[in-house]
């Protein structure tokens, strides 16, 4: 059972609302999220991210439903896509460089699906180091590496979204 | 040194019948004059401005004019291309409402480092939502992003794969003008062209 | 032919008539297909602002009194207002046929949905901007670029390290004057020093709006812009322009 604070059970797989200017792109060809997609915010301290196990289902379904919950959730715009990740692979990224990324269950007002990931993001966003921006471009080629635009969330199979079990 | 603003530009001529003297205008071809009206009277007459405008309107319309000012020392076709990509970057359907509109600093820092390399190859263009003017190239595998930074300064980072078919990663914090420089050891033609 | 890095900033076209037309024409003019690859009209708006020096009381005043269009990418841009139409090229500039064509493309359709038959005032405006690089971080001395030259009561050492001066007069084409502002400018280019031409030459009298004069005029202004222009420079400047392209 998964409560709030709690670290979500490894691998789980996590989807990160990603602006179109964040997203590698040569117009209208993505390509791959930009290092830049996952600086974070330096008000955070933690990369926000949405939860897909929260949600019952195949993995298409429970895709489907995070990502419908960020739309509900906040102001999504017709270029921007979804980046998606495991928490195994960002363990993995994150040791290269001697972090320990760990994904925690955090919800928020409008997604109950949201978790943030700590250990991941620069200390300082104003001076970020080497081995950060290393990091970032790491994370970015290979954790982060799947992503959806519009069209592609859109031919997900649509479903309930009812909440898992395991999720107090 | 005080400069004579080169903003101004041509949207009057003297067939105007008004004053057209280029030191009188300001960015934007917003003209201000303050004159002496009726006795005990102070004018202030803004020449025209548009309604409607959005402060991202505006900052596009900044960026795009100090594009095409450098326009003749940019390979042809790049800044009517830039100007293009900055209008898309800071469309409604890809501009994210909570990011900070790219700084003129930055901007300056971009345009410095695209002189200062010699690109030949236009770059893909984004931000970090923080005020910066994300630049990037790829070549396959291999990628180069420059963060143009509101301090003037870039971040960049970059992934190549090596004559040997290693994968290289390597990033820093430099000046503009550091970077041809900088990059030299990791072979940038591949994404700056010859 | 044009140069390879012709130093023209902005370009450009100015056509003005009498009587002013009401702003619902000006609106419709705005609209003709003719635009259709411009961004939405922007309203234009001239603010007036009042100050009473004794009473301390402030009073404003707007008028709406056209309309402006661009392109996404900035490159062009057109201002119709109830007594002008103002067509602006930034920079990079072609060259004036493609420059002037552009203009009239859009201006015929305007004049004659307005019912314009004459001008009464037509100005052309090229404001150019030659960025020189600095030889160890001296200061550039015009003199060696320019044929405008500061001739002041004094002699004193060294060169001129700013300065900025406007003239307006006639051509010797009958009913042709300009303005010309030179002035040394800040430069975006590291290690540079730029020189501002600002060339307006402009039309004294009425104008018929379409025909042989007319073209006539345009022609005339063009070529007094290009000897304004050339007779401003010597050859090191004209160097920087990296020679023509066909």
């Amino acid at each position: 059972m998964v409560s709030e604070g709690d670290e979500l059970p490894n691998p789980s797989t996590v989807v990160r609302y990603v602006g179109l200017n964040q997203m590698e792109h040569y117009g209208d060809n993505v390509v791959g999220p930009l290092p830049t997609a996952f600086e974070g915010r330096a008000t955070d301290d933690s990369l926000s991210v949405t939860w897909c196990e929260y949600f019952v289902g195949h993995p298409d379904h429970q895709l489907r439903c995070a990502i419908e919950t960020i739309r509900s959730s906040m102001n999504v715009k017709r270029k921007a896509c979804f980046c998606v990740a495991r928490t195994d692979d960002l363990a993995a990224a994150g040791a290269t460089f001697g972090r320990a990324p760990r994904a925690v269950y955090l919800p928020v007002p409008r997604n109950d699906a949201h978790a943030g990931i700590y250990d991941v993001m620069p200390a300082d966003l104003e001076a970020i180091t080497e081995g950060e921006l290393k990091l970032l471009e790491l994370l970015a080629r290979e954790a982060w590496s799947r992503f959806l635009t519009r069209e592609m969330a859109d031919a997900l199979p649509l479903a309930q979204c009812e909440k898992s079990p395991d999720v107090s | 040194m005080t400069y004579v603003d080169t903003g101004l530009l041509g949207h009057r001529t003297q067939a105007s019948g008004g004053l057209s003297s280029f030191a009188h205008t300001v960015v934007d071809g917003f003209r201000r004059m303050i004159k002496i009206g009726q006795a005990g009277h102070l004018v202030l007459e803004d020449d025209c401005t548009r309604s409607r405008v959005t402060r991202r309107e505006r900052r596009l319309e900044e960026i795009q004019r100090v594009i095409s000012s450098v326009s003749m020392h940019l390979p042809k076709g790049f800044a009517v291309g830039l100007n293009g990509q900055f209008a898309n970057m800071m469309a409604d359907d890809a501009w994210e409402d909570d990011d900070a509109y790219p700084s003129m600093l930055s901007l300056e820092a971009f345009l410095l480092m695209l002189l200062s390399t010699k690109v030949t190859q236009r770059p893909g263009i984004g931000t970090n939502g923080r005020g910066s003017i994300t630049a990037f190239w790829r070549d396959g595998e291999n990628r180069l992003t420059i963060d143009c930074l509101p301090s003037g300064n870039t971040r960049w980072v970059l992934t190549r794969v090596n004559a040997k078919g290693e994968v290289e990663r390597a990033a820093a914090e430099c000046q503009p003008d550091r970077l041809c420089e900088v990059l030299n050891a990791y072979g940038p033609e591949v994404w700056f062209g010859q | 032919m044009r140069y390879k890095k012709a130093p023209i900033l902005e370009a450009a076209l100015e056509f003005r008539w009498q009587p002013e037309r009401p702003l619902d024409a000006i609106r419709a003019s705005a609209g003709l297909h003719a635009f259709s690859e411009f961004e939405a009209p922007k309203e234009r708006k001239l603010f007036n602002a009042t100050l009473d020096l004794q009473g301390g009381e402030i009073s404003h005043e707007s008028k709406k009194v056209g309309f402006e269009l661009a392109l996404k990418d900035g490159s062009q841009i057109v201002i119709i207002e109830s007594d002008k139409f103002v067509f602006v090229q930034r920079a990079p500039y072609d060259q004036w046929q493609t420059f002037s064509q552009r203009a009239l493309s859009l201006l015929e359709p305007v004049a004659a949905s307005l019912g314009v038959s004459e001008f009464s005032g037509i100005g052309t405006r090229f404001v150019n901007r030659i960025d020189i690089p600095q030889v160890d971080g001296a200061n550039v001395n015009t003199d060696d670029y320019i044929t405008v030259s500061f001739s002041g009561p004094r002699t004193d050492k060294g060169v001129v390290h700013e300065f900025q001066m406007r003239v307006v007069k006639p051509t010797l084409k009958d009913g042709i004057s300009y303005g010309l502002g030179v002035a040394t400018s800040g430069s975006l280019l590291p290690d540079h020093t730029s020189i501002i031409l600002d060339i307006d030459v402009f039309t004294e009298g009425p104008t018929p709006a379409s025909g042989g004069v007319f073209a006539k005029v345009l022609s005339e202004m063009r070529d007094e812009k290009n000897e304004i222009f050339h007779s401003c420079l010597k050859k090191p400047a004209v160097d920087l322009f990296g020679g023509f392209e066909e």
